[in-house]
């Protein structure tokens, strides 16, 4: 909480005690007035003890009056000074496409729930990022398009990582679609790849775009696009590949590394702990890495409401005492 | 010069159509109960004696000055005990300055104890300033009077003290005296009752109260201010029910104590708020104190 213009606080603050100042001043060198009608031994009424109970209440009364007028005065003064939050955003992570592709196949079932679950992980460490989900075996099918409703992704993460854990029971079903039975072929990791590729939209735009892969690379029969393909057409198209690999040993790990690497990424082993961790900072700093040198940004909310709220409130009462005490 | 005098005699005059002025000789000459027996002998001069009454010739061979009594007696003398000062400055119950009031009550009598052949005499003033007049009896002696009494009543003169006035007389006044006392609402009964009474068994003592303006009366907005204040009243009677209850309680408490006393006392009084009730008002005590004899 702040106030852009605190000087204009300060400014109606000492006006109004300069002119409660002068006020007073003037009250007390009030000259005889020559208007007045003179009359004579006033002590017959001051003497009275009811006079000064009077008098004492009169003083509580413009005490309260005072304190109201402050009461006023006070937010509205606070409210001229136009309160608020700065916050300082980075446009950077505004700009961030992350795609989650995540291969489905038999041979993943036994760490897709684990992977799913790293991806929440990793997905709650983004701030601004627009993630999307595809899940794969031998044809992609878009489990939620690119998005920065957090909400809506956590809430579809866990839902295919129970979905897993059930086998089709739950209400989302990984494997919905992903198996065209006319295709002779599983675990297309080239296809999936692909497709993960072309998901992404504002093409024409510059963005900085990832894809996290989460496959064994373990492929059975033949796709339109082999991996290395894949790699270089998301290297084309300005897309890092990071990859997840439940099984990091053997040539199909070879063969993943060397794609991921190709379009500037890398692949991790899933079986290590803290490998989320990793990956998320990896992330992070190679996108970081990749992005333009942009200023932060500052952005101001005024924050008016609450300061509104106290000064009408205190007119509200001020206004019916004043009636109430001229009448 | 007599403009004073002149306005006394002018408001006699509209009087004259309905009671004769002979009346109102009448009732002032009863003033005076029972003429004195020659007795011819002579005695210290005392504050408020006739100077012509001094013998001169007795005083020069005596040393100090002496005043042959008979003669001191066979003429009544008018005191006006004269509490101007700034109170006196004040606004009346009808709106006119009080002086205006106590100047015609004091024209009124004085000028019918001229008419009578009377000596007036004047002692005004306050603590430590008491001032007293010589005796005399002609009109411009009254009008100086007059003038006098207008002149110490400015809203800047010094505040009045009519006890200590009192006090002063019956201290310094010798022989029989008729006391025309010009008071107002500041009168508290238990300070004037004791030196009254002593005053009454000596001399006539006739009460005159110039009305105050009410501060209730006053009309509602009207900045109000005590002449021995420089900073106008708070308006707290008219915004507070409660006290100008209990003020009007205080006040006719007051009033009445001031009535009681002075019927304890036997002294005549007449109150008068405006110049245009003075006269009929001392016609009306006037009588009253005949009829009551």
């Amino acid at each position: 909480m702040g106030l852009t213009w605190w000087w204009l606080t300060l400014i109606v603050i000492l006006a109004t005690l300069l002119v409660a100042g002068v006020g007073w001043w003037v009250a007390g060198r009030e000259t005889p007035s020559t208007d007045a009608v003179l009359i004579a031994h006033t002590r017959r009424l001051t003497r009275l003890p009811a006079y000064r109970a009077a008098l004492a209440r009169q003083r509580v009364r413009l005490l309260g009056l005072g304190v109201l007028i402050a009461l006023v005065v006070l937010p509205i003064a606070v409210a001229a000074g136009r309160p608020g939050t700065t916050e300082t955003i980075d446009p950077e992570k505004n700009n961030r496409d992350i795609m989650l592709c995540l291969d489905v196949s038999g041979s993943m079932y036994r760490t897709d729930k684990a992977v799913l679950e790293d991806f929440a992980e990793i997905v709650k460490n983004f701030r601004g990022e627009r993630i999307g989900l595809v899940l794969w075996n031998n044809q992609a099918v878009t489990a939620f398009p690119l998005t920065d409703d957090y909400d809506l992704v956590e809430e579809q993460l866990t839902g295919y990582a129970d979905g897993f854990s059930l086998f089709g029971g739950g209400e989302y079903d990984p494997t919905d679609g992903t198996f065209n039975e006319r295709i002779y072929a599983s675990s297309l990791s080239g296809d999936g790849l692909a497709s993960c590729v072309y998901n992404f939209d504002h093409v024409d735009q510059k963005r900085p775009r990832a894809i996290i892969l989460g496959t064994d690379n373990e492929v059975h029969g033949s796709g339109v696009y082999t991996i290395d393909e894949a790699a270089t057409l998301a290297k084309e198209r300005n897309v890092r590949v990071y990859g997840l690999n439940p099984l990091p040993y053997g040539p199909n790990h070879s063969e993943l590394s060397a794609a991921t690497e190709k379009t500037g990424g890398r692949t991790w082993g899933l079986d290590q702990a803290g490998a989320t961790d990793e990956v998320t900072s990896n992330i992070d700093k190679l996108e970081a890495a990749r992005l333009p040198d942009v200023a932060p940004v500052h952005v101001r909310t005024d924050l008016p409401t609450i300061w509104l709220s106290l000064g009408l409130l205190g007119l509200i009462g001020l206004y019916p005492l004043l009636w109430w005490w001229r009448r | 010069m007599t403009r004073l005098v002149h306005q006394v005699q002018g408001k006699l005059s509209i009087h004259v159509r309905r009671r004769s002025v002979a009346l109102l000789d009448g009732g002032y000459a009863s003033v005076h109960k029972g003429r004195s027996m020659d007795f011819d002998d002579l005695r210290e001069y005392a504050y408020g004696d006739d100077i012509r009454d001094i013998d001169w010739r007795a005083s020069a061979r005596h040393g100090s000055m002496l005043i042959k009594r008979y003669v001191a007696e066979r003429h009544f003398s008018l005191i006006i005990v004269m509490p101007a000062g700034q109170e006196m400055a004040a606004t009346a119950a009808g709106g006119e300055p009080k002086r205006d009031i106590a100047v015609m009550a004091a024209g009124v009598l004085g000028w019918l104890a001229i008419r009578h052949g009377d000596d007036v005499s004047m002692i005004s003033g306050g603590p430590g300033r008491i001032h007293a007049t010589r005796t005399r009896s002609s009109e411009g002696h009254l009008e100086m009077l007059l003038q006098e009494a207008l002149t110490l009543s400015q809203p800047d003169s010094p505040p009045s003290d009519l006890p200590g006035l009192l006090r002063h007389v019956s201290r310094n006044v010798r022989g029989r005296k008729v006391l025309l006392v010009i008071a107002d609402d500041g009168v508290e009964p238990a300070e004037v009752e004791d030196v009254l009474r002593t005053l009454r068994l000596r001399h006539e003592v006739l009460w005159v109260d110039v009305a105050d303006l009410d501060p209730l009366g006053v009309a509602p907005d009207t900045l109000v201010r005590d002449v021995a204040a420089d900073h106008t009243l708070p308006d707290l009677l008219a915004t507070d029910r409660r006290l100008a209850e209990e003020f009007g309680r205080s006040e006719s408490t007051r009033r009445s104590d001031v009535e009681t006393m002075l019927r304890r006392t036997d002294i005549s009084s007449a109150r008068a708020g405006h110049t245009d009730e003075v006269v009929p008002m001392i016609v009306r005590m006037l009588e009253k104190r005949r009829r009551g004899r």
